[in-house]
């Protein structure tokens, strides 16, 4: 009973994690399997149904606004309900922008996709939500890497706010409009009613903004982790599984790779748990056998779990692992390269192995790359070799990543590339 | 700003360390909290007086609804609650200034419990 009890709260509300603990003299007891009684919990309940006041809420607060912004989380993939994002993007052209979680939502190659919003967002996404009069968040928390100053985000715009958890309402900044609800109910109910005329002047004031802030980076003959990260995206079309480990490659990753269709970007995002990228890619992997599966890992983040090249290669799972090797914790070196007078502390990671040799020992081919130039035929021979390979890709050591706006700062507060 | 909020629970061990968890996580400061058995032996109630500031405040009743083992989150209004605090005083005194303690107590209704030669 408390196995299906647990079951049940993690997979319904708000999906999330949940501790059994069996302790030994129940684990070697003799049990008879149970009927099969409805589970019963008074107190969970698995989340209210949004009020038709809150939805005519909305609709009228789209009616006002002039320049609306999407921001979109982890909730909407949670509720299934990318269809009914773009759905309601077709009906009323309101550009997207989204958490690291969010990614996928909507095609990102579109043309009213703003890319990640926050701390190492791109700039037309913090540029858009700042000069925005309504966000309508869907399934976001406003974590602290996304928002920055409270006091200072969107200093313009009124706010929806729409998840299943009543919590998240209003936890990190007054909603002007909360819905609690599921998001794929909620829109499927919105895309019914809705009716509003694309706001032209605001999506040609975002076009220009997007074309004179492009994502940069120094293009100049040196092996640059953005360009790995656009050339892996344009090869499997922004349609291969891409997990991440955590650190400056997991932001080259969020910001270079087009994601077309959610789930398919895999990452601890808020938990921030360094060795998660690998493991990932070896369940992705056995969940979706079709789709091609790739591992973005840090130098630092994937000796954590470097011993699972064992269980790749016991099972023969096509994981391709792009080590992205900067000898350093790359993140917190570039932290305290900005912040800390460039007084690195044990971030430099003054021995590495050779992380192709170490593949080898493991019976797993592997690639090493010093060359842009050689960066698409190693993809291209990683994502065609059947099985696991490890590519190790040396990248431009102290390369860091931009856009950053600097914590407790405002969307507009994006460090130049100078001060780095 | 203080706020009184008397929670209903699922009876089993376990559940207090539950709620004072998500208290501490939170640092949400615990003015007092007193627990006991409700007519139904399956449901303690858990009556909790806590203070911080209208977010805070508003957050704390949220969250305790979030954990399963919280049946009920009842946010207890001063204006439409009748409330009482017990107070249990140990009092040394010696047999001198005795009369005049039991004498004062009975001017506030004050009600003397035990009287014992040693403390």
């Amino acid at each position: 009973m408390t196995i299906r009890e647990a079951f049940y709260i993690a997979r319904t509300g708000r999906p999330g994690p949940v501790l059994i603990d069996i302790p030994k003299d129940v684990q070697n007891a003799w049990i008879s399997p149970q009927s099969l009684e409805p589970v019963d919990l008074p107190g969970y309940s698995t989340g209210r149904k949004a009020t038709a006041e809150q939805i005519d809420a909305v609709l009228d607060a789209l009616r006002h606004a002039r320049r609306p912004v999407i921001y979109a989380g982890g909730g909407v993939t949670c509720s299934g309900a990318s269809k009914q994002v773009r759905a309601f993007i077709k009906k009323t052209r309101i550009p997207i922008t989204t958490s690291l979680m969010g990614k996928g939502i909507y095609p990102e190659n579109e043309e009213l996709s703003l890319g990640m919003l926050g701390m190492h967002g791109t700039k037309y996404a913090n540029y858009a939500v700042h000069e925005s009069d309504l966000i309508i968040s869907m399934g976001v928390r406003f974590d602290d890497r996304v928002v920055g100053n409270v006091q200072r985000f969107a200093p313009l715009a009124k706010i929806i706010h729409i998840d299943i958890d009543p919590a998240e309402i209003g936890k990190r900044l007054s909603v002007d409009i909360p819905v609690v609800g599921d998001l794929k109910a909620v829109l499927t109910k919105l895309n019914s009613k809705v009716n509003i005329p694309a706001r032209q002047e605001w999506l040609d004031q975002i076009a220009d903004i997007k074309s004179k802030n492009p994502l940069t980076y120094k293009d100049d003959g040196r092996l640059m982790p953005q360009f790995i990260v656009r050339a892996l995206s344009r090869i499997t079309r922004g349609r291969a599984i891409i997990t991440t480990d955590v650190g400056q490659h997991q932001m080259w990753a969020a910001l270079y790779y087009q994601c077309i269709e959610p789930r398919r970007f895999i990452t601890s995002g808020g938990s921030g748990t360094m060795g998660y990228g690998f493991p990932a890619a070896i369940g992705a992997t056995v969940g979706c056998p079709k789709l091609p599966v790739v591992a973005i890992c840090g130098d630092g983040s994937f000796q954590m779990c470097i011993q699972e090249l064992a269980t790749a290669r016991m099972y023969h799972l096509p994981v391709k692992i792009f080590i992205f090797n900067n000898g350093y914790l790359g993140m917190v070196r570039q932290w305290q390269q900005m912040f800390y007078n460039r007084r690195y502390s044990h971030t430099t990671l003054e021995f590495n192995p050779d992380f192709c040799q170490v593949a080898k020992g493991y019976d797993i081919p592997a690639i090493r790359v010093t060359e842009p130039e050689e960066v698409e035929g190693a993809i291209n021979q990683a994502l065609k070799t059947e099985g696991p390979v490890l590519v190790d890709f040396h990248i431009e050591r102290e390369e860091n990543v931009m856009p950053m706006i600097p914590p407790g700062g405002g969307q507009t507060d994006f460090i130049s590339e100078g001060e780095a | 700003m203080q706020k009184i909020i008397s929670i209903l629970v699922r009876n089993h061990p376990g559940v207090l360390s539950h709620v004072a968890g998500l208290f501490t996580r939170r640092a949400y400061n615990i003015e007092s909290i007193a627990a006991g058995e409700t007519e139904n032996p399956e449901v303690t109630r858990i009556t909790i007086v806590v203070s911080g500031d209208e977010f805070i405040l508003d957050q704390v009743t949220k969250q305790l609804e979030k954990l399963v083992d919280v049946i009920q989150v009842q946010d207890l209004k001063y204006s439409e609650s009748v409330t009482r605090e017990l107070v249990l005083l140990t009092i040394f005194v010696s047999v001198k200034q005795r009369q005049k303690v039991i004498a004062t107590a009975n001017t506030f209704d004050a009600v003397v419990l035990d009287i014992s030669e040693k403390p």
